[in-house]
């Protein structure tokens, strides 16, 4: 059987920026595999500008900033298959790839999960009505356009204000189609605030809050939905039902992380966050197994995407010098968070970032990290939404601190 | 001129075109879609009834308990699957157990076997049954399939031993002289018998060739749920409630590909051209199959779909002829299981006393495996003869470039994004096409050499991309 040192499944900017690190710290065996014909993922279809404000201080398009990473993956000559699928993970890390040259099998000492996600459907929603034609998710509409230059409808509805909804309104009113409207079932957006100036304010584009699609209809071709109005429990008050005429319906509902594989190496998964259970260095419930990017939980940048995949990279160093099993210290999330990352924590390490999301917006707000009943810091917070990820350094000092499980608590007071 | 017209491409035409492809009569199919199985054969249960519902001296007794055993060798002569899972028919109070004895009674008079199951062995078969169930019923050997994969199967063979089919060419009118002349938008066909398999249309295509037809199909909606494959080992058997006079009821049932799949509730509608999914319907779906099965960790549906059912008023179906017209109505029901056996019961009734035909000796067509039920090294000595086979197009089902490019071509050739879907499942998975779609459109495009605003999704009138180029005026 072939044999690799560290094998990155996913080749957007999660996986190459992982690779880049990894070669950069000296580890030579890598071996990179990419399911599309290219490197780059998703990056390559978001032709809009605004990545790499973090990172380098510039606002690069998606493919600039992709590029950027390959060229430098490409100088570092790291051995890449593309076109290349997994079909499975074993739990003692065999990977199994299909691609052109063959199916094989490769044993691998480290695996780095840098998959991406996937888009939520209208199955995963259930929006009933027609199953006419007409119905795509805004990534898939943003392919079809971005990639290969073809518009999938000409008076569009969007449900959901994710950002791929947002940036997707814009970029179909710039490719003269109608934008109707985009509806929202919570009653803030979920997009980052600059895209809904840029994309809808910009265009005239209403945004109905607290609204959801409750039918389409067409024969052969989408014809129509159904808007309502939606109460508190996020029910549909049909009396409230306003129709409009569209032949598209594009979705923006959220990204689920894409864990089938890693269900199947039987890496544990966090049900908030669809993502593996990991620890403060971004190692999954199977040891050797490590996962970054949008596979382990979903970000609104691409910058902390990078960020994550050169953490991991830093993680497999250590794990490479010492694999001793260590005495994790279990993180919980409480009070309005939508959860906190890693879920589990080495007291042991320097420093560790928390990542989190809170659950409903909140112009000011108090995050707690609790160890024993007691309160080892109380941080104030302003300006809080569920769309913006937020993220804390847990100092050597605080870390020195715990000895039992942790606390995450954010309150409004 | 044609010795025969079949009219419809569903289960039951495909059935009666492979059946006719065995002979030296000249058959021509016709069907209005642009992909055959479109409509009442595709959105079903894929459940091989045993045959124990029908009441006595029915066609559907008749033709369920000898269809069923047909599908079962066809499915193995043309290595389509047939899942022999087993069902269990459940009952949550004393009345109901009283039922099932009857049902048992009836089943074992038919010669189908059956078994009362106590408390503890039901839940040891079947562990996420509903807390509410006392008793079960169980049918060893019901089955499933997929069920267009079967009638592919079925067409692939018919058109590979010559018969003709027609895509996209519904027909509008009818005239009777020595023969019959069927009219479609596109041509007209002459024939010395018409056999009218058109499903949700059987009466009013009836009606084309005789005005005064009296039967009114009764249209029932039934709507489903299928759930992510990562549920596939929640469920073991099909699970139905007792029968009532609105049909099977809301069943639970493991797909050959291992979706689940829950439902159908039933209501009489309208109209039989809007297959739509409703709010109150999926509740419905939702909130009954709790009556046999314990609610999912997780709700990870992936697809809603409805199926309607072209019933008759009489409940059985109705096989008849008149002047060489033979019409086969009021298929719902257990139309799959009984598909066969209709097949050859209209062949031995109206076709062989008119043209005493020769039975011929016919090659078999087998469509390829796929790949996902293949070894790597039986996957690999494919990719050395073609690396489209090592080339994945679809990863939750785990198809490859080659495999949709087979189905374009097999001998009943696929032309739209939901013909590839059912044939080799791209698009069927839990991204439900969102990684796929537009690649398919590429495959279609460059093997059906059409530009890809020609690629239909579905019918005729689902071609969907407009080129940007189209879209800006140059100068």
């Amino acid at each position: 059987m072939k044999q690799n040192k560290v094998i990155i499944i996913g080749g957007g900017s999660a996986g190459l920026a992982c690779a880049i690190a990894l070669r950069e710290k000296g580890i030579q065996d890598i071996l990179l595999l990419e399911k599309e014909n290219e490197l780059g993922g998703i990056l390559n279809q978001c032709i809009h500008n605004g990545f790499g404000l973090h990172m380098y201080k510039k606002e690069y398009t998606g493919p600039m900033y992709a590029q950027h990473h390959i060229d430098r993956f490409m100088e570092l000559q790291i051995p890449y298959i593309i076109d290349a699928t997994v079909l499975d993970i074993s739990e003692d890390k065999i990977v199994t790839v299909s691609e052109p040259k063959g199916i094989y099998s490769i044993q691998a000492e480290v695996i780095v999960l840098a998959m991406g996600a996937r888009e939520r459907t209208r199955g995963n929603i259930q929006i009933p009505g027609d199953r006419c034609v007409g119905v795509w998710t805004a990534g898939n509409a943003q392919k079809y356009l971005n990639m290969d230059g073809y518009l999938v409808g000409k008076r569009i509805f969007i449900l959901g204000s994710g950002d791929i909804g947002l940036i997707m309104a814009r970029r179909l009113s710039l490719a003269k189609a109608k934008v109707v409207g985009v509806a929202e079932i919570m009653p803030y957006s979920n997009g980052l605030t600059r895209n809904i100036v840029q994309c809808l304010h910009d265009f005239d584009i209403p945004l109905y809050l607290s609204h959801t699609i409750t039918q389409i209809k067409g024969d052969g071709r989408v014809e129509g939905i159904t808007l309502c109005q939606v109460d508190e429990n996020r029910q549909p008050m049909f009396e409230t039902a306003k129709h409009f005429g569209v032949d598209t319906v594009l979705l923006s509902v959220g990204l689920i992380p894409d864990n089938v594989l890693s269900e199947k190496a039987k890496v544990s998964l966090d049900l908030k966050t669809k993502g593996p259970l990991v620890d403060s260095e971004l190692m999954t419930s199977t040891p050797g197994i490590f996962a970054c990017g949008n596979v382990l939980h979903i970000h609104d940048l691409v910058d902390h995407v990078s960020m994550e995949g050169i953490l991991v990279a830093s993680s497999i160093i250590k794990y490479f010098e010492d694999q001793d099993s260590l005495d994790l210290i279990p993180v919980k999330s409480k009070g309005f968070l939508n959860y906190v990352l890693p879920q589990s924590i080495n007291p042991k390490s320097d420093t560790v970032l928390l990542k989190y999301r809170v659950s409903k917006p909140m112009t000011k707000g108090f995050l707690r990290i609790i160890c024993n009943d007691q309160v080892l810091l109380k941080i104030p917070k302003v300006d809080l939404h569920p769309s913006e990820m937020q993220s804390f350094n847990l100092t050597k000092v605080i870390l020195d601190k715990i000895n039992s499980n942790v606390i995450v608590e954010l309150s409004d007071e | 001129m044609f010795d025969i017209i079949i009219i419809g491409a569903g289960i039951v035409g495909c059935n009666l075109a492979y059946q006719l492809s065995l002979t030296n009569l000249k058959v021509l199919v016709l069907e209005k879609n642009a992909e055959i199985l479109n409509e009442v054969s595709s959105a079903n249960s894929g459940i091989i009834h045993t045959g124990y519902d029908p009441k006595d001296d029915t066609l559907k007794a008749l033709l369920n308990v000898k269809g069923a055993a047909l599908t079962k060798e066809l499915c193995e002569y043309f290595q389509v699957p047939f899942l022999q899972c087993g069902s269990m028919v459940v009952a949550h109070d004393d009345k109901e157990i009283d039922m099932l004895k009857a049902l048992q009674i009836k089943a074992a008079q038919r010669k189908i076997p059956c078994e009362l199951l106590s408390q503890e062995i039901l839940r040891q078969k079947e562990p996420h049954i509903a807390d509410s169930v006392i008793k079960a019923l169980f049918f060893p050997t019901t089955g499933v399939i997929i069920p267009w994969e079967l009638g592919y199967a079925l067409m692939d063979n018919a058109c590979f031993n010559g018969v003709t089919l027609k895509n996209s060419e519904a027909v509008i009118a009818v005239e009777k002289k020595s023969s019959y002349i069927v009219k479609t938008p596109k041509s007209s066909y002459e024939a010395k018998m018409v056999i009218n398999c058109t499903g949700l249309y059987g009466d009013k295509v009836a009606r084309l060739a005789q005005a005064d037809y009296p039967i009114n199909l009764i249209y029932k909606k039934g709507e489903y749920q299928v759930t992510d494959k990562t549920d596939a080992s929640y469920l073991n058997h099909i699970l139905f409630p007792l029968p009532t006079e609105k049909g099977k009821g809301v069943l639970a049932v493991k797909t050959v590909e291992g979706n689940l799949l829950f439902g159908p509730n039933s209501n009489i509608v309208e109209d039989p051209t809007h297959q739509d999914t409703t709010s109150i319907g999926l509740a419905e779906v939702n909130s009954r199959i709790h009556e046999i099965i314990k609610p999912l960790p997780q709700n990870r549906m992936i697809r809603q779909f409805a199926g309607i059912r072209p019933g008759s008023p009489t409940k059985d179906f109705i096989i008849e002829n008149h002047e060489k017209w033979v019409n086969v109505i009021g298929i719902d029901s257990p139309g799959l299981a009984s598909s066969p056996a209709i097949a050859q019961y209209v062949i031995e009734q109206f076709v062989q006393p008119e043209f005493h035909p020769e039975t011929l000796n016919r090659e078999l067509y087998i469509h390829p495996k796929p790949l996902l039920l293949m070894s790597l090294d039986e996957r690999n000595a494919l990719i050395k003869t073609n690396p489209n086979y090592g080339k994945i197009v679809c990863l939750c089902e785990d198809v490859s470039t080659q495999e949709v490019i087979n189905a374009i071509h097999s001998p009943c050739s696929t032309r739209s994004i939901k013909g590839i879907k059912r044939r080799v499942r791209p698009g069927s998975g839990r991204c439900q096409g969102g990684f796929c779609e537009s690649k398919i459109v590429d495959i279609l495009s460059k093997e059906l050499n059409i530009p890809k605003q020609q690629v239909l999704y579905d019918n005729d009138n689902t071609s969907f991309l407009t080129p940007m180029e189209d879209l800006y005026e140059t100068k």
